[in-house]
């Protein structure tokens, strides 16, 4: 089960939901969340929580004058992707 | 509820693996039961943990005395199974794990026939769709606009009558009771602050009115999907799916969107995403088109508005592919899964906090930035520059503000808008968009014909401005039906254009020949596609450095001078407006 | 040396099991941290008949690997602390999610006993879990019902608790270990 998991996504043309790719399973979505978990442990797929897209300086958008809760900054849904593409930096 | 106990079936071994795990797991318990010091560990857990590479275990087990002898084992059976299973041990043991799990589910748990037919799913089903998905996004944001430029249309002839009318009015005679009338500080306060400041200010319904629609559609969970539709679009296109979420940030505010781009990977994707950024049009630059649309395509405000935005999406799309096939080649992206956030019904309370926290920040803008910039363009304005003229009473076009502008205003010739005020707000509005309002409110505000307004009672000002908000209010509800094409009401006659609005469209029909129409909408294609403001310029060099930065400001303003020239010579070859 | 026996709570994140630990303990709490960590721990004595229990609630998580600090103490408590019954708390409209625990749990060797709660949610979505085949699949773990939310099932909750704790007592006497 959890080799097609991470099949199921090499294979994937286009960007998939959690509960597309549950479907293609036939697993339930909150079983794959455990399994992805799973592979991110494992180092084979990397997760970006939707926090880091919030406003973190403290220079101050004129619209964004404290660091915390720049009210435009919308919290990301989370991601899974492969590994395997180049370091951040 | 009850409870279900089977005391006597309780045996040894409740989860058991495939045979070739469990031999394993057996001749690893065995090899532990002979370490006194780990006998308080249950043998058989302690075998699957060091099976499952559990390193803080396995350092415990060699410490213990004869721990090297159990690790040998170890060995041994964990190359066994590698082998057997073809694959790490520690996956074969989650594997069949979840496969135990699976199996006790299926046959303990029972579901309706169609267990994926929840109204999330369905709503999901359409709203993603992949051909549905995209028309159904652009027409939501044409409501969006819709309701933002026919709703607040009212409000903001209301507010915009209270500041120009009766507060002004008020300023002038306090100050001239204070002893200060006709000297530079009545024009530092009228033609700088009300002028400036004020001329901003009258957009707060407007803003209200987008953030409104935008928080209904953030709230309810649309916005995850709007974003997951246009990733499916550009990874089509060759892009980095993911790319758009932080877009969709960027229709309220570029600077936090640039931040956003930190949750790509790669740092080619994120200079990428930083520079198709600012092509979102933030609700900064709202003003502008809602400003001039109701100045010449005053039927068609709302189109024209969606247009802008439209066009910011499509020349992101475009340069993003330009730029995939040239500067930013890489090899294939990895596809992505994405969790949507279930759908809920917006709460009002959550409407409301957004609301008002967005709308608060724009007026602290006002009252920060936008005040610091309209000082200084009142008092580039109230310097003389040759003539006669003193400080605070210069003839405009001798100001030092319109020479300095008049220097740059051939640039813009060539699109319809190249007189020195146009060309001034454009260098001004580099500080934020909001400031090519505030700048044309000052220089077209003092160009107003001096009309002698009758003179007014303060509480002849109080009931008018009372009398005017209840029927900008009726305005308003009675608008609501026309957003989805309903006309319940009799075609209200065209408002009147206030002063400001006649002043601006004369310079724009005198800049350009006679063509005021084409030439006020390459202007809105320019506000559009340069640099969206000073403190996104900062969060470009800051994310990705200088170079990119000056990448950034220069392509934009060539970028957006192109397609304005497109927009106001194809007009015109084309003989529109 | 207290020799009240000890029953650990144990769950993934919001299936109730602070709710449930609340109904057991009332006011017989005391919360302060686990040792040189941040996380909180929150402990209560539960009365049962004459019998004194203590209830120690341990972190959410969704497994034991060690890999996260919750799972860390989740995982040690009970093979180094050894609490005389694991009470793993289950939310029934995410079953085979939460049940991957419970496998892990069994790999400890650990009683058990599964609580299947929010079982009015699970209702609502026209889920039916057969309650004795659950228990029958899991080798006889006992289970109990619930919708502690709304307060249901706590009698039979705390029946099966002394039941267990009881059978436990005549059946591991002989092989209790001296710390």
């Amino acid at each position: 089960m959890l080799q097609q998991v991470l099949h199921e996504i090499e294979q994937a043309r286009e960007p998939l939901s959690l509960n597309d790719l549950a479907r293609r399973l036939e697993i339930d979505p909150g079983t794959l969340d455990g399994m992805l978990t799973f592979w991110v442990r494992k180092g084979r797929i990397v997760v970006r929580d939707g926090d880091e897209s919030t406003c973190t300086t403290g220079s101050g958008c004129g619209s964004c004058a404290s660091t915390v809760g720049c009210p435009f900054a919308g919290k990301a849904p989370r991601t899974f992707m492969l590994k395997g593409e180049e370091p951040r930096h | 509820m009850s409870i279900s106990y089977f005391p006597n079936q309780r045996a040894d071994l409740p989860l058991r693996y495939e045979s070739p795990v469990e031999e394993a797991i057996s001749r690893l318990s065995e090899a532990l039961a002979t370490i006194p010091t780990l006998a308080h560990y249950s043998p058989r857990w302690l075998a699957i943990q060091l099976l499952e590479d559990d390193d803080g275990l396995a350092q415990q087990v060699q410490a213990a005395p004869g721990g090297e002898a159990v690790l040998h084992v170890l060995a041994e059976q964990r190359d066994h199974l590698r082998t057997h299973y073809n694959d790490a041990v520690d996956i074969t043991l989650t594997d069949q794990r979840y496969r135990f799990v699976h199996q006790i589910t299926q046959r303990v748990l029972t579901r309706p026939d169609a267990p994926d037919a929840t109204l999330s799913d369905t709503i999901d089903r359409i709203v993603t769709h992949k051909y549905l998905g995209i028309p159904i996004f652009l027409a939501l944001m044409w409501i969006v606009f819709k309701i933002t430029a026919d709703v607040s249309a009212p409000m903001l002839d209301w507010v915009d009558g209270v500041i120009s009318g009766p507060l002004t009015n008020w300023v002038v005679a306090l100050l001239s009771v204070a002893g200060l009338g006709g000297t530079w500080v009545e024009s530092l306060a009228v033609d700088g602050v009300i002028a400036g400041v004020g001329g901003v200010l009258v957009f707060v319904p407007v803003l209200l009115a987008l953030y409104f629609a935008l928080a209904l559609l953030e709230d309810s969970g649309y916005m995850a999907r709007a974003a997951f539709v246009m990733d499916r679009l550009m990874r089509a296109l060759g892009l980095h799916g993911k790319s758009f979420l932080p877009m969709i940030v960027g229709f309220g505010c570029n600077v936090p969107a640039i931040y956003a781009t930190r949750t790509l990977e790669s740092e080619r994707d994120r200079i990428l995403t930083g520079l198709l950024v600012p092509f979102m049009s933030c609700s900064a630059r709202l003003p502008v088109y809602i400003l001039l649309a109701a100045i010449f395509f005053p039927a068609y405000a709302g189109v024209a508005v969606f247009s802008m935005y439209l066009l910011g999406i499509i020349v992101a799309i475009l340069l993003g592919v330009v730029f995939k096939h040239t500067l930013f080649r890489s090899k294939e992206q990895m596809p992505f899964i994405l969790e949507l956030p279930p759908y809920r019904l917006p709460t009002l309370r959550g409407i409301w906090t957004q609301m008002w926290e967005r709308t608060a920040s724009f007026v602290r803008k006002a009252w920060t930035i936008i005040l610091a910039t309209s000082l200084v363009v009142w008092l580039l304005i109230a310097l003389p520059v040759g003539g006669q003229g003193r400080f605070a009473d210069t003839e405009l076009d001798q100001s030092a503000f319109a020479t300095v502008s008049g220097v740059v205003a051939p640039i813009f010739a060539p699109l319809g808008f190249g007189s020195w005020e146009s060309s001034g707000a454009l260098v001004t509005g580099f500080v934020a968009k909001e400031v090519v309002i505030s700048t044309m409110g000052q220089i077209y505000g003092l160009q107003e014909a001096e009309e002698a307004a009758a003179p007014t009672t303060f509480l002849e000002d109080v009931s008018g401005i009372a009398t005017s908000f209840v029927s900008a209010v009726g305005d308003t509800l009675k608008s609501i039906p026309l957003i989805v094409g309903i006309n319940l009401f009799e075609e209200e006659e065209e408002a009147e254009p206030t002063a400001l609005m006649g002043a601006i469209e004369a310079g724009f029909e005198e800049s350009s020949g006679g063509h005021g129409v084409l030439a006020a909408l390459a202007f809105m294609v320019f506000v559009l596609l340069y640099t969206p403001c000073m403190v996104t310029a900062a969060a470009t060099r800051q994310e990705f450095g200088n170079v990119w930065m000056w990448v950034s400001i220069i392509g934009q303003f060539a970028l957006a001078w192109v397609v304005a020239l497109l927009v106001f010579q194809g007009g015109l070859l084309l003989g529109l407006g | 040396m207290n020799s009240n026996p000890t029953i650990a709570l144990v769950g993934n994140p919001n299936v109730g099991k602070s709710t449930i630990f609340n109904a057991l303990t009332g006011a017989r709490q005391h919360v302060g941290n686990w040792p040189g960590k941040t996380v909180e721990k929150k402990a209560g004595t539960l009365k049962l008949g004459t019998q004194t229990v203590t209830v120690v609630d341990l972190p959410g998580t969704y497994s034991l690997s060690a890999y996260s600090l919750e799972e860390q103490i989740t995982r040690d408590f009970i093979v180094q602390e050894r609490p005389a019954l694991v009470v793993h708390v289950v939310d029934a409209t995410n079953l085979e999610r939460n049940l991957y625990l419970t496998a892990q749990l069994l790999d400890t060797g650990t009683p058990l006993l599964i609580v299947l709660n929010m079982l009015d949610m699970a209702h609502e979505r026209q889920f039916t879990i057969d309650a004795i085949q659950l228990s029958q699949a899991l080798d006889g773990v006992p289970v109990v019902e619930m919708t502690a939310s709304k307060g249901k099932g706590f009698d039979a909750l705390k029946r099966a608790l002394a039941g267990v704790l009881l059978q436990l007592r005549e059946t591991q006497q002989p092989m209790e270990l001296s710390a």
